[in-house]
């Protein structure tokens, strides 16, 4: 796989007829305060980020390894779902012109894809989720991608959701807007087999390691609109599921009947959950502790994390975890794979 | 011959037992454990649960999960422990459309045999694993107190199960033929049973040519090692509410957790002096940090908080003795029975009670399903000469005037029997008597259970107590009771047959026995497949670990070339088939895997 310089953590320059795309620090919106913000504008200049993210000073090496891609299964999906690579000369020179482009303007809805998924190794990992086909992505098309592959418009950065509630990273703003597959921002539209692909494999290619790959998939949205259903589509757009679902919940406590959102919280569901699924491989795998006890405690996990290793005893698998569990599926699916991540937990093969 | 297998059903924990070539032995489930938790729950998806797993959920998913559905079987859903079940069980118990019980689990209401039918297909799974062979014949144990329903309740559980169930007999019975087992003996023996939620002591005795006489038996079904078990977490709670003033019940995480501790660490005391119960993470703070639950617990302490259950199950013995109006000289030995009877303070107690040791030579948690399994292996077997006679569970009789019981065939008699009584009209000019029949041992003839009642009409107006009515109970050795009432006078007669019923109708149990065959075939399909799947999955990764090399070697010629090409198809049918989850596709699929792995391993052997 071809590999080039890094492309994916400048911060992206909104153009000047986005209108949606404002500068939050110099708006006056509550969220002008970087602190507050999910995914934190750069304290610093870029370079300084930089340079203090190669000198570990923004993070040890523990945290940038648990923070690091996931290293995901090869999942081979049917033969006649094989996404077509796409050639990587071509590939990384839409990738380019993308990413320079920055994003634009909210564009009209289309069929997308969802975006590959990475392993820890940038490698884009092949999968065969049926996936919704969002309609397109906002912001981030540019004519020249539009004009060189019709229906196959520039997608962001993939949802790596459950990191952002757990990565602020300071250049997370950086839209990775590469890959020539866009996303869909409506959960309607059928699921698409030729997924997860190119994009990704661009967007890491480049020469990352772990915490190039941690900013590049702390997803960057569009400022907030301030209307709920437009951030909602926009995170479904771009990938960002996790982000989807907890504005869904947040909606359907006010309205819990609404019918779009409704879908929408469905789809996020059973995308998240056949994520997770296929990086944690079959789930007849047996997860095991990987630390000595006396080492557990000195970590930072909450209770539910606690309750699953608990639930850990070397002979369940994970489909019986989910089982004794008690918590929703994709809750548990999400933590045992966060333990994984974070190496305090290993899978034995299947039982 | 067919092998028949011995159920101990449990409250809490059920055990299954064969006799193989002579020698009773217990059957261990999959995960090794000789006991199952009588535990069955449904998940959010729908999936049934049953055993060990359903235990490790029963917190978390209490809604859906059942426990002890024992109490309930055979029960009506006016009687006084159901309604107490309703008011403690953390599942949803409903009425039935016959007065019986029912328990709704997610969307579907399921009757009790249904629920205990669930528990008995495991242990039937567990044994036919075992034996690599099919079971349908067993013998399964009940309670020496179960009254005629509640043990054709657990007799059309079982058959829903797919079980014919030859016999059915009393706990400690079965623990007695255990004790007995290959030895001759006459004694007068107790059976100190404390299992995981029922408390029972049993007096028998063990006559010459296997004949087992339960003289004595009470209990209360409300104390187990479960209330060991909460006073341990109690303590924990308190300890930690104490040092950080978190109320870990409010967490059913931290509850589930406790619990699962607690048990464990209960059992551990039982061989070692003290313990640590250590729960990482058991709760977050307020601050947003989790807190850890590190506590040790000693012998000692355990002993104190329990004191007065171990008291309690004393009380219980002293009480029975007396009612049997026997002392405790007289009582020859004591078979421990359940598992909390390993605890050395239960042991002392009893010792202490009986002025003897107690018998140490059967195992507790196995004893009753190992009675079981030599009662089957006799009922089978023409070459065996033990006998187990039938005998009445409890008394039978009708209820006269004021409400009182009167008894026409006592507590423990051997079946076949009939007994006549003659009663008389309790009013001036009655023309007509209700004979209500009812079982039990009670004077008072509403704490007793009601089995059926009919009218004889037509007597002749009389001052009260002038006219003669003759009452007869016979039970055949089927077990069925019939009773009449005859006007002496006029020779007018009326009866009825009293069949224990479990509350469900013929057709409701022919449709479970239909949905348990259906839910078995799926279970075992989906075993097969995963069976097939495995060894696919296994074979795939090594064909895959050679291919590169056998590329290379192949790579010159035509044929290798080819060669590969079609172990490349076989592959990829292979994983479209474990993909189609179709089990035949994947046992296809095995053979040309095989094929292929040995001519891989025969083609990189030989370059070696």
């Amino acid at each position: 796989m071809a590999r080039d310089t890094d492309l994916t953590t400048k911060p992206p320059q909104p153009p000047p007829d986005d209108l949606e795309w404002e500068d939050p620090r110099s708006s006056g919106d509550p969220f002008d305060n970087a602190d507050a913000r999910d995914t934190a504008m750069p304290p610093d200049s870029y370079d300084d980020y930089v340079r203090k993210a190669s000198a570990d000073e923004l993070m040890g090496p523990e945290a940038r390894r648990a923070l690091s891609a996931p290293s995901l299964p090869k999942v081979e999906p049917p033969r006649d779902a094989m996404p077509t690579l796409p050639d990587s000369d071509l590939a990384l020179e839409l990738a380019a012109s993308i990413t320079t482009a920055g994003p634009s303007r909210r564009p009209p809805s289309g069929p997308h894809e969802i975006p590959l998924e990475l392993s820890d190794e940038g490698e884009p990992t092949e999968h065969t989720l049926p996936l919704p086909i969002p309609t397109p992505v906002h912001a981030i098309l540019t004519p020249s991608v539009q004009a060189t592959e019709r229906h196959e418009p520039v997608i962001a950065e993939p949802g790596q959701p459950e990191w952002h509630d757990e990565v602020t990273m300071p250049d997370s703003r950086a839209p990775t807007v590469r890959g020539k597959r866009g996303l869909s921002s409506s959960p309607d539209q059928p699921a698409s087999s030729n997924v997860l692909d190119d994009a990704l494999e661009l967007a890491l290619d480049a020469t990352g390691d772990a915490l190039d790959l941690v900013a590049a998939r702390a997803t960057p949205l569009a400022p907030r609109s301030g209307d709920p259903m437009v951030e909602l589509r926009d995170r479904y757009a771009v990938g960002d599921f996790t982000g989807a679902m907890t504005i869904a919940e947040a909606v359907l406590a006010d309205d819990p009947s609404n019918a779009e959102v409704l879908r929408y919280m469905e789809s996020c569901r059973d995308i998240l959950l056949q994520m997770y699924k296929a990086r944690l491989g079959s789930l007849d795998r047996v997860p095991r502790i990987a630390l000595p006890a006396e080492e557990l405690r000195w970590l930072t996990l909450d209770h539910r994390s606690g309750f699953l290793l608990s639930c850990i005893d070397g002979t369940s698998t994970i489909e019986d975890i989910l089982d004794v569990s008690g918590m929703p599926p994709l809750d548990t699916l999400r933590i045992l794979y966060t333990l994984m991540q974070q190496q305090i937990i290993e899978l034995a093969p299947d039982r | 011959m067919e092998r028949v297998i011995g159920i101990d059903l449990g409250t809490t924990n059920s055990c299954v037992a064969i006799v193989d070539n002579g020698t009773p032995t217990v059957i261990p489930n999959r995960g090794g454990y000789k006991t199952t938790p009588s535990m069955v729950a449904i998940t959010e998806a729908g999936k049934r649960l049953v055993g060990h797993i359903a235990k490790r959920q029963a917190i978390t998913n209490a809604e859906n999960t059942v426990y002890a559905a024992k109490r309930l079987i055979g029960r009506k859903w006016s009687s006084s422990q159901v309604k107490n079940a309703v008011l403690t069980s953390s599942y949803r118990i409903v009425e039935g459309p016959h007065g019986d019980v029912r328990i709704q689990l997610r969307d579907k209401t399921y009757s009790v045999p249904e629920v205990s039918a669930m528990v008995l297909q495991e242990m039937r799974v567990i044994a036919e694993d075992f034996l690599g062979e099919t079971v349908s014949k067993a013998v399964i144990t009940v309670p020496a107190y179960f009254n005629d329903n509640q043990r054709q309740a657990t007799k059309d559980a079982g058959q829903i199960a797919g079980l014919d169930v030859i016999r059915i007999i009393n706990e400690p019975t079965a623990a007695a033929l255990a004790y007995g087992f290959g030895k001759n003996i006459e004694k007068l023996i107790a059976v100190y049973d404390l299992g995981g939620g029922t408390f029972d002591i049993s007096i028998l005795e063990i006559g010459a040519h296997g004949v087992f006489k339960v003289i004595a038996t009470a209990g209360d079904t409300f104390l187990g090692g479960e209330d060991f078990d909460a006073r341990i977490i109690d303590w924990l709670v308190q300890g930690f509410k104490d040092q950080h003033g978190i109320d870990l019940r409010q967490d059913r995480m931290a509850l589930q957790r406790l619990k699962d501790a607690a048990e464990k660490a209960k059992c551990e005391l039982s061989s070692v002096k003290e313990t640590e119960i250590n729960l990482p993470f058991i709760i977050s703070s307020g601050r947003n940090e989790a807190l850890h639950l590190q506590q040790t617990i000693s012998r000692s302490t355990l002993e104190g908080l329990c004191e007065d259950l171990i008291d309690r199950t004393i009380e219980i013995c002293k009480q029975t003795l007396l009612d049997a109006k026997l002392d405790k000289e007289e009582v020859e030995d004591v078979v421990l029975v359940g598992g909390m009877t390993r605890m050395p303070k239960v042991q002392d107690a009893v010792a202490a009670f009986f002025d003897r040791d107690p018998c140490k030579g059967v195992h507790p948690d196995e004893v009753v399903a190992l009675g079981a399994a030599i009662q089957g292996a006799a009922l089978v077997d023409d070459q065996h000469e033990m006998i187990l006679l039938d005998v009445t569970p409890h008394a039978l009789g009708i209820m006269t005037f004021g409400s009182f019981f009167e008894e026409l065939i006592p507590q423990n008699t051997t079946v076949p029997t009939s007994r006549t009584k003659i009663f008389t009209t309790s009013r001036d000019n009655q023309t007509a008597v209700k004979i209500l029949v009812m079982q039990g041992e009670s004077q008072r003839a509403e704490e007793n259970e009601m089995l059926g009642e009919f009218i004889l009409t037509g007597l002749r107006r009389a001052p009260k107590g002038q006219v003669e009515i003759e009452v007869t109970f016979e039970i055949n050795a089927d077990g069925i009771v019939s009773v009449s009432a005859k006007d002496l006078e006029t020779g007018q007669q009326q009866s009825i047959q009293v069949t224990a019923t479990s509350g469900l109708t013929k057709d409701e149990i022919k449709q479970m026995i239909e949905s348990a065959k259906e839910y078995m075939v799926d279970r075992r399909s989906s075993e097969e497949f995963e069976a097939a799947k495995q060894e696919a999955e296994k074979l795939i990764v090594e064909i895959e670990r050679l291919f590169p090399q056998v590329e290379i070697v192949v790579a010159a010629s035509d044929f290798g070339r080819e060669a590969v090409n079609k172990a490349r198809r076989i592959l990829r049918d292979a994983k479209a088939a474990i993909e189609s989850k179709d089990a035949a596709a994947v046992k296809n699929q095995l053979e040309a895997l095989a094929r292929t792995h040995r001519m891989f391993k025969g083609v990189v052997t030989k370059t070696q």
